[in-house]
């Protein structure tokens, strides 16, 4: 019970022997964030579409509550993992709530509506990323930052335990990107476990326990943010030099920042 | 003696001419002394000799005279100048006399000076039109003018055609008895909406008739082919078409159209003499309907004067432009009289006879629902046929009151505008339904 | 282990009537309205009270009592299935517009995105001419298209990438197809007897309406637009794509294909009934978002609603103003574009 999400020697290949995922182990626990580094085409989204259940892996087991992902009915799945996607406008303008109701799908019959338990839901979610003011706006015509933070409020409403999140740090300030991450600390402090992807390896010091860092459909490295984000595999990582600026204090030597090494010319 | 050598050599020319035509031509002509040149210049075209005269007793003879004619004669005999003709019995005689308004005759008669070359007309929307002569090929790109050419007698010049009334077997069947031709002049059809300008070209006509309705106007105009645009929408207006069309094809056209509305007048008249002094409250009100139950001619439309001249009064005179589509509720308020089906279409007297609605028409529950006959061009539309169309209407409007007999002016009809001759019994049934 | 907890803070939906409740309440209820309104209201003059009384003379034939048989079948064999078929068809119209413009993901398409208008436009266009009567060219209208929608969804079925963009291009040849084909239908027809007819029947309208048409149409709208009713909310979702639906557990194929079948049903038994009239599926679908907002939850029934009560008041000015019908193609575009503009400017939020 302890491990949520358990993916074990993951591999797949859209096209036969030429294989984009290969080999990839992790376990999700609750209560905890884990980010998936890496370069732009290493394989971040197509091991999330896997983790998500969309895809199946050409071999390999992912286990969600020990049971094999695939066995969940479409519905059972979206009450146990929810998915962020990156931000995007949709067609018609709902309001805040509407948005967040939607969250409320996989448990409701395919002709049923929103009961006032599920309002009652929503409202909370929304009040729990902060934006319960909202609620009667269009959602077009929030910010990006605000946009994330409903459609995390959505995965709340969709009460599942897992929420993979997919580049929320793209397209957001360093103001936004904090407000975003701090409600995704506090969730995963309340139990709820988080898989992110981002291209942003300093918020992944800031905010993960665990880091897979990928490079070119391979686990380069898994583990704890400490052992896994130093100046080596981070370079190894990402084609590039980079520097690890560490603070010490009262002995032990933490990595507050991942900077890029300016190039000789 | 120079008198003497003038007459011996008269006289040797005369002999010669005498032995050359009486083997040729075995048939004699009387003309006068002003038709003569004419009538020669034919006959040379045709035999290549000069012909022999005679001052009585003729097989063949030209006139000015419309008295030679017997008292009942219906139509126009052939002429070969605008106003003279031939009168023959002789069947050697009919060839030549076919030959002299045919386009080879007219040519003959053009290149001998009695004919001109190239005639201007002025069209049914004003238009001047100039057109050089004799009219070989027409094109009808509006079915309602294929009828004209019928009823001027040029339908031998017809390339293509479009025929109202001939799509389903039974018209086809009747026009192709009409004009063997049929089959091939229609296989081609110009439509008023759409042309191909190559194809027109390839058909070579000297003259186009269309509509003033016809989309491609423009497009036409870039091959220099004369057009010319009917709009025949008034009893006036049709016999102005009738005329128009006869100007385009000589002169034996222009004295079958010219006879067409003398007919046309006569049997007008004799109708209207009949119903003229009704009231307006003797006068029933009559109900067009078009192709659906619920589609009304105007005011605007010749069948609105066709219902006049045959005694009745239409309920829509007083609507606007072409077909108009109603409700049944303004035809409870218009509370025809008679109900009147035009011939073209899939309604029936039975579609309203057999539908509930139609029920709270009086017309209806009294049986006053007809539809009216054709041969093939339908009776109701500005087509020379439309007399029959008047007769027949006249008749069911007031049984009794007008004595013509559709049947025996259908067979009249025929004979003289389109050369043919219709079974009696057959129209006697057309008539009667 | 539960992550939100159940805090009351915000009040709930359904607690409390705001304005925009009694909008929508009013919405439905206005087709109602306008059916006994527009009943009364006819060229040939026919009092409320008599009105009345034929209306309810079939249930109690003594009310029947003193009046002309004129009366009697005006109403109830002319103006009530006209009036029935109008609030029918527009309420078609205007549902499968939202349902279509939802799954589509497009406020600019229609149910005839698939090609069934054109289809049927074929198939009444060949039944009239082999001479086919009402029921045959209506059936035919219907048939072909069904036809047309089930051609373009097989021919999307060839490629297996990007379905729904595939799909809407198919229906746009099919739909260009079959609007060929009526044109090959238009060129051959007879100007004098067929001709007209199909230019009738394309130009739509419900002048010849009478019982015989009511009753397929009536069962198909009915049973459409109750599956409608039923998957509005899920509407919501499919709105937003097929990954984002997938994630929320459902299966946004297999839907979509339903409510595609139940939306083309209901367009193909409109448009064999009433002709093609446009406008309203792509127009009334925003002017209810305008008025009720974009939650398909509210924005089916509001469809409905609107689309029966525009048509019903289109078809009655068109059926009263003139002695001659105006057509409802032009009526549309003259009652309608004010209108819009009118809620347009009450629009805050956009869509």
């Amino acid at each position: 019970m302890s491990r949520m999400l358990e993916a074990s020697d993951i591999t797949h290949a859209y096209t036969a022997g030429v294989p984009v995922l290969r080999g990839i182990s992790l376990t999700l626990e609750p209560g905890t964030i884990l980010y998936l580094l890496g370069r732009n085409g290493c394989g971040k989204t197509t091991l999330m579409q896997c983790l998500s259940g969309a895809l199946k892996p050409t071999s390999g087991q992912i286990a969600l509550d020990g049971r094999d992902i695939h066995t969940y009915t479409s519905t059972e799945r979206a009450q146990r993992i929810g998915l962020i996607p990156q931000l995007h406008t949709p067609a018609f303008a709902y309001t805040v709530r509407e948005m967040i109701l939607m969250g409320r799908a996989p448990h409701l019959g395919l002709f049923g509506t929103p009961s006032k338990a599920d309002y009652v839901v929503a409202d909370d979610a929304l009040a729990s990323v902060g934006l319960a003011h909202y609620r009667d706006r269009p959602y077009t015509q929030l910010s990006g930052g605000e946009r994330q933070l409903v459609l995390i409020a959505r995965g709340l409403a969709q009460q599942c335990r897992v929420l993979l999140m997919d580049e929320p740090d793209s397209h957001l300030d360093l103001n936004n990107q904090q407000r975003v991450m701090e409600i995704v600390a506090r969730l995963a402090a309340e139990g709820l476990s988080f898989i992110v992807t981002s291209h942003v390896p300093n918020n992944a010091l800031t905010y993960a326990h665990r880091v897979l860092l990928m490079k070119a459909g391979r686990a380069l490295s898994y583990g704890d943010p400490a052992y896994t984000l130093t100046e080596l595999l981070l370079s190894e990582a990402y084609d590039m030099e980079t520097e690890v600026i560490y603070e010490t204090a009262g002995g032990s030597r933490t990595a507050r920042a991942i900077l890029p090494k300016r190039r000789a010319s | 003696m120079k008198w003497l050598l003038r007459f011996v050599f008269a006289l040797i020319l005369s002999l010669t001419v005498s032995v050359v035509s009486a083997q040729d031509a075995p048939f004699t002509i009387q003309a006068d002394d002003v038709l003569q040149p004419a009538v020669a210049a034919l006959y040379e075209a045709k035999y290549g000799a000069a012909p022999v005269f005679a001052d009585a007793d003729a097989d063949l003879l030209a006139t000015r005279d419309r008295a030679v004619l017997p008292a009942d004669f219906v139509g126009a005999p052939p002429h070969f100048l605008p106003d003279a003709f031939f009168v023959t019995e002789s069947q050697q005689a009919a060839e030549f006399v076919e030959f002299a308004v045919s386009p080879d005759g007219q040519q003959a008669l053009i290149d001998a000076g009695f004919l001109p070359a190239s005639i201007t007309v002025i069209d049914q929307v004003g238009n001047v039109v100039e057109i050089p002569q004799p009219v070989r090929r027409v094109i009808t790109a509006y079915s309602i003018a294929t009828y004209l050419v019928y009823g001027v007698g040029a339908s031998d010049r017809l390339v293509s055609a479009g025929y109202l009334g001939a799509r389903d077997p039974v018209g086809a069947a009747r026009m192709e008895a009409i004009d063997p031709r049929f089959p091939e002049v229609s296989s081609v059809v110009i439509s008023q909406t759409e042309i191909n300008v190559e194809q027109v070209a390839e058909l070579q006509p000297d003259v186009i008739f269309t509509s003033t309705r016809a989309a491609w106007l423009d497009t036409v105009a870039e091959l220099r082919i004369p057009v010319v645009l009917f709009q025949g929408e008034s009893p006036e207006r049709m016999k102005e078409s009738m005329l128009l069309a006869g100007q385009v094809f000589g002169p034996n056209a222009a004295a079958q159209a010219a006879a067409w509305v003398d007919y046309y007048d006569s049997i007008f008249s004799q109708v209207v003499d009949q119903t003229d002094d009704l009231s307006a409250e003797q006068r029933p009100r009559v109900l067009m309907v078009g192709t659906e139950p619920l589609r009304v001619i105007s005011g605007d439309m010749y069948q609105t004067d066709i219902i006049a001249a045959a005694g009745g009064q239409s309920v829509t005179a007083e609507l606007t432009g072409f077909w108009n589509d109603v409700n049944l509720e303004q035809i409870v308020l218009w509370n025809p009289d008679t109900i009147i089906i035009v011939p073209y279409g899939n309604v029936t007297p039975e579609t309203l006879i057999n539908s509930p609605e139609w029920q709270i028409i009086p017309a209806v529950q009294n049986g006053q629902v007809y539809k009216m006959p054709s041969w093939v061009a339908p009776w109701d539309a500005p087509v020379p046929d439309s007399v029959l169309g008047i007769i027949w209407l006249a008749q069911k409007l007031f049984p009794g009151r007008v004595e013509l007999d559709c049947a025996a002016e259908a067979v009249t009809f025929f004979n003289v505008f389109y050369g043919h001759a219709i079974p009696q019994d057959e129209i006697a049934a057309v008539c009667a339904s | 282990m539960r992550v939100v907890t159940l805090r009351r803070v915000w009040t709930a939906a359904g607690t409390r009537i705001g304005g925009r409740d009694l909008v929508y309440a009013g919405l439905l209820l206005l087709p109602f309205v306008l059916m006994i309104a527009t009943l009364m209201i006819g060229l040939y003059g026919i009092s409320i009270e008599n009105v009345t009384r034929a209306l309810l003379s079939p249930v109690f034939p003594g009310l029947a009592d003193g009046l002309s048989q004129t009366e009697i079948t005006l109403v109830l064999r002319i103006r009530l299935p006209r009036v029935l078929s109008a609030v029918l068809i527009g309420a078609a119209l205007a549902s499968t517009g939202v349902a279509f413009q939802g799954i589509f993901k497009n406020p600019l398409v229609d149910s005839n995105l698939l090609g069934v208008t054109s289809g049927a436009g074929f198939g009444a266009a060949l039944a009239l001419l082999i001479g086919g009567t009402t029921i045959v060219v209506q059936g035919f209208a219907f048939g072909f298209g069904l036809l047309a929608v089930s051609l373009a969804y097989l021919g999307s079925r060839l490629y297996s990438t990007a379905p729904m963009i595939v799909l809407t291009l198919m229906g746009i040849l099919i739909g260009s197809f079959f609007g060929s084909l009526t044109s090959l239908m238009k060129y051959i027809a007879d100007p004098l007897n067929t001709l007209p007819a199909i230019t009738f029947w394309l130009l739509g309208g419900l002048t010849g309406v009478t019982w015989n048409s009511v009753p397929i149409l009536a069962l198909l709208t009915v049973l459409g637009s109750f599956f409608l009713w039923l998957v509005r909310w899920r509407l919501n979702i499919l709105s937003l794509g097929d990954a984002e639906a997938a994630t929320l557990g459902m299966n946004p194929n297999r839907l979509k294909l339903s409510i595609i079948v139940c939306a083309t049903l209901m367009t193909a038994a409109a448009v064999a009934v009433g002709g093609v009239i446009g406008w309203i599926g792509l127009v009334i679908p925003h002017a209810g978002r305008i008025i009720v907002g974009p939650d398909h939850k509210r924005l089916i029934p509001a469809s409905l609603a609107l689309g029966a009560s525009f048509l019903l008041l289109i078809d009655t000015v068109s059926r009263t103003l003139l002695p001659t019908e105006v057509p409802i193609g032009i009526l549309t575009g003259l009652i309608g574009v004010p209108l819009l503009i009118v809620l347009l400017r009450r629009n805050r939020t956009g869509w």
